[in-house]
């Protein structure tokens, strides 16, 4: 057949023995097209847990958006002063002055209607409404005060839900000042007292600040009678000119400013106030200071809508919490009209002009802000931070709702230094839940991650030498019939569950390590020590005996170092005995007299640095034999360390203990990548240095180590990774509290273990939940960077040799 | 002559420094199985009792417990506030929690005038407040026999009591957890209908009352069901508190208790060595066969192994096809490039994220917006009962079988792309399609690989407690996570031997008295984890040898 017909002829048809069945090609086909599917969509649902995690991590750092949902109408003759909502913001109330509430149902079907307050029948001159405690206390021309508590009920018919006001006069009174009314006024309560203060002023313009407490009589059904007890005259205590009264809900502390600026914090206890501080938090003064939830930090804004926090919190070398600056805000531009704080979070809503701002206290953050076209002349916040209420000036109510779920979130938070309130200064600090309502939560990760350094440092201390040493040794000079039961046996270790290790490093391990530091210390420098003794000694001998055992210089080694262990162990106690005694000293002042005899010498540094604090100049020296007393000395480790190097204390459950215990996790890991990169030199490389007469260790050392460089250091990467994602062994071996230290003698709090311990508890969707699932992230991105890192690495270098 | 290497090569000492790391890791490794095996196994062995008589002057601190019957557990050497040694101290176990208490007692040495081993110190392992350790006075049967301890048939006649009561026990057992078990999961069911009902009459606005009516009727049969059974079951109670131990303490204290209340005696100083070989086995058989009693601390580990098993089980029928579908994918179907490098890399470093992370998003997806979804759709009249909107066995299983996917990707991949290309090529040139070449060629061969990381993942699933603490590991489950009928139990919340661990050792309120019992489980628990292990070792290793011996 010539080329010419090949081309003409026609493909001649496939002999049926060759056929494929149709069957098995549509199967084919199946396969091929469901592997590949199959294929794809695990590869995505691997992905998709990044994605997923990535998901619920993002709306922590979204800003707050409110957006107008309805208007209402009121129908009120007099301005407002007063605008308040119930939990479930279906009935908004306004207060115009007189002896009646007016409600607005913008639920169901009631309209406007009003309620009477059992109030004196006088000039109302002073107001302050507290949402979170729903109380409205009311002062009066005549001196007399009301406080009516309104609140909501509600009320379940038929399945359905509806709100009913509740109005109740539950104090009234009179301050009983001829020719006084009362400017402003302040309720406070405790479980047994009531507190009501309020600034007085006649006609003259002369003001008194009064207190006056309320006992609850227990009567025989529940509660009784509020009976009067007693009548403070506070005038003298503050500066002239008295204009508003802050008293805050527990009834403990009262604010008073005056005209100029400056602020008067009393403080009541034992049936009496005492003024703790004086203060000006701007020196041109300001025009509104108010509470925000907890009463703990007073907002003052001037009449530039200029914003600083003031917080209680114990100042250096001072007993009793005063005030300070602790955060301060971006300007609302101009004279605040309104300032409402939340009563779900330390935010609040301030208002000037057409401009109102949501702001966070904790983040120093603005949440929201926004000119209106109408201006807002009082505002609400519903209980559950859903709903903003504004009355604007045409007596229009405006329901704007939130979309806030995170208000105390963001990236500030997390990684920023915060001055959180009653703390002395700015800290990182992970707590995320607390005690009551008013707790603020602490998220930053900065403590956790430091956590896991802390840790992963501590492992790595401890198991990089041993791995690498192993690595090197095994694949470098061990015996091929060792080899084959040495490795297997590492990789085991590796297959160890971690809540084995925990376990044993918190029953078993902390409880020996306690008593015996000094021979762990000892062990650690006196092991490798006697290793490369004995290596020396073996060197000196004659080489038939030498050669003999290499390969298998390890079992030589083995009887040594159990010996030299074994003798260190038990050296221990004569170390601590000789090392690590702590001394009594004495702390005696300028003039020789005795003030203190103190354990250490970091006590005694610490307690004269306090004395200087308060003034008072003193020295310390070891407790000799004066006036009698004989200075005795102890001799233990832990003592030693927490009263002597006053790094921090002792703890039982430390990192050295999870930094021995990780070890067994991480040093087969470092191994087996180590041992097989190191393998994996060409022994062609290595049969050249030995033919150039370089020794043993000289080949490893400038031949193989350089070579498997990237390899050892991939596996250190990879150890890295295992050792910070560590979970159960930091739960169980340490204390688990947040800490910034690296003292090796105390715990840590890990991303890992914060997740085990909390995620629990954490209720879906809320900050704390995604909190963590950020450390999660975190925790991800950082073990697959390394990981990726590591094995970029490692590809590298087997392309790299691949070839020799 | 040239004499070679006088001198000894440079850097002989630096070798001997490594020999040193892989001698410490050895030890270190081999140190640790020791102790656990050790301590693991010990708390199997039966210990004698000695009885140990107090001082005089001691006698007057103590009262009438100057004389304890106990184990010795450790000697201590107490430390002062300070180094110095302080006098030395027996830790040691008193049992009878019911009357002293704590069931530990630091005892010291000065204080000990003698001690002794009476040959009649029985130690008696009890349903309630662990062990006691007694002296037996009189056994009397249910007849009303009354038999004198060391009467010649005492101990015979005590061992047939024993297991009157065990019978019985476990007749109870059948009647409480079989009889009325089945009742009140009928019940439960009922009532679940009864809110059914409710549910689509309202959404449907018809009348529920006729179905709601006959289930209520059910309910009410179905009750005075479960009122003849509990009768049937209080009768057996009844029965047995009938029989009767009555013994003394060392200090000569008379206490008596029913002997059903027995588990297990032992006269400990009596037995010979294959005595106490034959209790040790008794009792390791127990520990594996029994459910743990009084918050764990007590009884044995069953659920715990089960739990662990049923979870690796499903974690390995989840795992399996996904793994071997995406690594067949990877190595034969994609094609091979820097995109299917960077997803191998990503798949293998996937692997290395931290088992913590799995369990987050475990916690998140699966019971969060899956199970929750799976309960919104399919019971919507279950509001704040989830059903798979809580940790569950399946979720567990999931999150670890998504955990272990990259171990078995990475493996199956290793295993299919050893398989020789001469033998795909001679398959497909024997006329064979793609699939059928990996079907009848490949996968046949790469299987062993396949199964090393199958053993892989499962070893490493079996041992994990930290994301299953958030999807569905509890401290002690109600019942097995299995049941006959759908959905077979996949919804329980099980027993884990890792959680296990953790729950005695940290979260028991008597840690001390737990600690035997932890080391136990950490035995088993390592002994399934290496023994995983050591199969997939020793399959890689038949694996090389064949291939070895394959390649031309």
């Amino acid at each position: 057949m010539t080329e010419q017909s090949r081309e003409n002829q026609a493909p001649r048809p496939v002999p049926s023995r060759f056929l494929v069945s149709k069957s098995t090609l549509r199967f084919d086909q199946f396969m091929t097209s469901s592997i590949v599917f199959g294929g794809l969509a695990i590869i995505v649902a691997v992905f998709a847990i990044f994605a997923y995690i990535l998901s619920q991590v993002m709306p922590l750092f979204k800003s707050a958006s409110v957006d107008k949902a309805a208007d209402f109408t009121l129908q009120g003759d007099q301005a407002a002063l007063v605008l308040g909502v119930d939990e479930w913001s279906e009935l908004p109330f306004v207060y115009r002055g007189g002896a009646q509430l007016e409600y607005r149902d913008v639920q169901g079907d009631r309209g406007v209607f009003k309620e009477e307050l059992e109030i004196p029948e006088q000039q109302m001159t002073a107001f302050r409404y507290s949402p979170k405690n729903e109380m409205l206390a009311l002062g009066f021309e005549s001196g007399e005060f009301a406080i009516v508590n309104v609140s909501y009920e509600p009320i379940f018919k038929e399945g359905v839900r509806t709100i009913e006001p509740k109005v109740e006069t539950i104090l009234e009174g009179d301050f009983e000042m001829e020719g006084y009314s009362v400017i402003d006024i302040g309720y406070g309560a405790t479980e047994e007292e009531r507190i009501v203060c309020a600034v007085l002023r006649n006609a003259a313009g002369e003001t008194q600040v009064v207190a006056k407490t309320f006992e609850q009589t227990s009567g025989l059904m529940g509660p009784g009678e509020l009976e009067e007890k007693d009548s403070f005259d506070l005038t003298q205590e503050v500066p002239s000119g008295a204009h508003d009264i802050l008293v805050s809900s527990s009834a403990d502390s009262v604010i008073v400013s005056n005209k100029a600026g400056k602020v008067t914090y009393l403080f009541y206890e034992d049936e009496e106030f005492n003024k703790r501080q004086v203060f000006q938090p701007f020196e041109e003064g300001f025009a509104r200071m108010d509470y925000i939830l907890g009463n703990v930090s007073v907002v003052f804004t001037t009449s530039t809508g200029e914003q600083e926090t003031y917080s209680l919190y114990l100042k250096k070398g001072e007993k009793n919490r005063t005030f300070g600056k602790t955060k301060s805000f971006p300007s609302v531009g101009v004279s605040p009209s309104f300032f409402v704080p939340s009563s779900r979070n330390k935010a609040f809503l301030v208002g000037a002009g057409n401009t109102v701002s949501l702001r966070y206290n904790t983040t120093e953050r603005i949440r929201w802000e926004k000119e209106l076209d109408f201006e807002p002349r009082l505002a609400a916040i519903d209980g559950k931070y859903k709903t903003i209420w504004f009355l604007d000036t045409e007596d229009q109510l405006q329901q704007f709702k939130i979309d806030d779920p995170h208000p105390d979130a963001g990236l500030k938070a997390f990684v920023g230094k915060i001055w959180y309130e009653g703390k002395s200064e700015p800290e990182y600090d992970w707590q995320s839940t607390g005690g009551s309502d008013e707790f603020e939560p602490k998220l930053s990760l900065v403590p956790l991650f430091i956590g896991s350094l802390k840790g992963t440092l501590y492992a790595l201390m401890f198991a990089i030498p041993i791995a690498l040493l192993a690595a090197i040794y095994t694949s470098q000079f061990l015996s091929y019939k060792a080899k084959r039961i040495v490795k297997p046996t590492m990789e085991i270790m590796a297959s160890l569950p971690s809540v084995v290790l925990g376990f044993l490093a918190a029953l078993w391990l902390a409880p020996i390590m306690e008593y015996r530091v000094p021979s762990f210390l000892l062990c650690v420098v006196g092991i490798p020590l006697s290793a490369i003794m004995v290596g020396y000694l073996w060197s000196q001998l004659p080489s038939n005996i030498r050669n003999f055992f290499e390969g298998w210089e390890w079992l030589v080694v083995f009887p040594v170092l159990a010996l030299a262990s074994i003798i260190l162990w038990n050296l221990g106690p004569a170390a601590e005995q000789l090392l690590f005694k702590i001394k009594e000293y004495q702390i005696l002042a300028a003039d020789g007299s005795l003030l203190e005899v103190v354990q250490g010498a970091g006590v005694a540094k610490e307690k004269i640095a306090l004395l200087a604090d308060e003034g008072v100049q003193a020295t310390y020296q070891l407790l000799g034999n004066v006036q009698g007393k004989d200075g005795r000395a102890v001799a233990d480790f832990t003592l030693w360390w927490s009263k002597q190097v006053s790094l921090g204390a002792y703890d039982q459950r430390n990192s050295l203990v999870v930094g021995f215990m990780m070890g067994f996790a991480v040093i087969p890991i470092i191994f087996t990548i180590a041992e097989d990169a190191l393998s994996n030199v060409p022994s062609s490389l290595r049969a050249a240095s030995s033919a150039l007469g370089a020794s043993r260790w000289q080949t490893v050392k400038e031949v193989v180590l350089p070579i498997a460089s990237a390899g050892i250091f991939s596996a250190i990467m990879i150890g890295f990774g295992r050792a910070v994602g560590e979970t159960m062994v930091v739960v169980m071996a340490t204390g688990n509290t947040p800490v910034m230290d690296w003292n090796i003698f105390n715990g840590m709090r890990t991303l890992a273990a914060n997740l085990a311990v909390e995620l629990p508890e954490a209720p879906k969707a809320s900050t704390h939940y995604r909190a963590l699932f950020l450390g999660a992230f975190v925790l991800f991105i950082l073990t697959f960077t390394v990981n990726t890192i590591a094995e970029v690495l490692r590809q590298h270098l087997r392309e790299k040799y691949k070839i020799v | 002559m040239l004499k070679f290497r006088s001198k000894s090569p440079k850097g002989e000492m630096n070798i001997w420094l490594t020999s040193m790391g892989l001698t410490v890791g050895l030890v270190m490794i081999i140190g640790l199985f020791s102790l656990i095996v050790v301590r693991g196994l010990h708390v199997f062995w039966p210990k004698n009792i000695a009885t140990y008589h107090l001082k005089e002057d001691a006698k007057s601190k103590m009262g009438p417990n100057a004389v304890l019957s106990a184990i010795e557990v450790k000697k201590v050497q107490k430390k002062l506030a300070g180094a110095e040694e302080g006098p030395a101290e027996f830790q040691i176990f008193i049992g009878n929690k019911d009357v002293y208490g704590l069931p530990f007692k630091f005892l010291p040495e000065a204080e000990i005038a003698r001690i002794e081993y009476e040959k009649d110190v029985m130690i008696v392992e009890r349903l309630e407040y662990g062990d006691a350790i007694l002296k037996p006075v009189e056994l009397m049967l249910e007849d009303g026999t009354r038999i004198k301890a060391g009467s010649k048939n005492f101990i015979e006649k005590l061992h047939e009591a024993v297991e009157i009561g065990t019978d019985r026990r476990l007749d109870i057992l059948k009647i409480e957890k079989g009889k009325i078990g089945v009742v009140s999961d009928k019940i439960a069911n009922l009532k679940d209908d009864i809110a059914r009902y409710h549910y689509h009459a309202k959404k449907k606005g018809t009348d529920p009352s006729e179905k709601v009516a006959k289930a209520h009727e059910k309910i009410e049969k179905l009750e005075s069901e479960f009122a003849t059974f509990s009768g049937e079951a209080r009768d057996l109670h009844e029965l047995q508190e009938k029989a009767i131990l009555s013994y003394r303490l060392a200090s000569g204290q008379e206490k008596s208790m029913p002997v059903a209340e027995i588990v297990e005696f032992a006269l400990p100083n009596q037995l010979n060595f294959s005595g106490k070989v034959k209790s040790f086995a008794h009792s390791f058989w127990g520990f594996l066969s029994q459910n743990p009693r009084e918050a764990n601390t007590e009884g044995g580990i069953f659920p715990a192994i089960f739990g662990t098993f049923m979870m690796t089980v499903l974690m390995s029928i989840a795992v399996m096809p996904f793994g071997v579908i995406g690594a067949i994918y990877l190595r034969e179907y994609a094609k091979q490039g820097p995109l299917v490098r960077i997803v191998r890399i990503c798949v293998n470093n996937l692997a290395g994220v931290p088992s913590i992370v799995f369990g987050v998003f475990g916690l998140g997806f699966f019971i969060y917006v899956v199970g929750h979804g799976i309960d919104d759709f399919f019971y919507p009249w279950r509001e704040g009962r989830p059903t798979w909107g809580t940790g569950g066995i399946l979720w567990a299983s999931l999150t670890l079988a998504l955990m272990t996917l990259p171990v078995v990707i990475v493996a199956t991949e290793e295993a299919l792309a050893a398989v020789p290309r001469g033998v795909r090529e001679a398959a497909l040139a024997c006329g064979a399609s793609k699939w059928q070449m990996i079907q009848r060629v490949v996968l046949p061969t790469a299987a062993p690989g396949i199964l090393t990381g199958l053993i892989l993942a499962m070893a490493r699933g079996a041992g994990e407690v930290a994301p299953l603490m958030l999807v569905g590991v509890v401290k002690v489950a109600p019942s097995l996570p299995v049941a006959g009928s759908w959905p077979f139990g996949m919804d329980q919340k099980f027993m884990h031997l890792g959680f296990h661990i953790y729950d005695l050792g940290f979260q028991s309120p008597d840690a001390e008295a737990a600690k035997p019992m932890v080391f136990a489980t950490t035995f088993f628990l390592i002994l399934l984890v290496v023994l995983l292990n050591l199969g997939a070792i020793r399959i890689r290793n038949i694996l090389r040898k064949k291939y070895a011996a394959g390649t031309f």
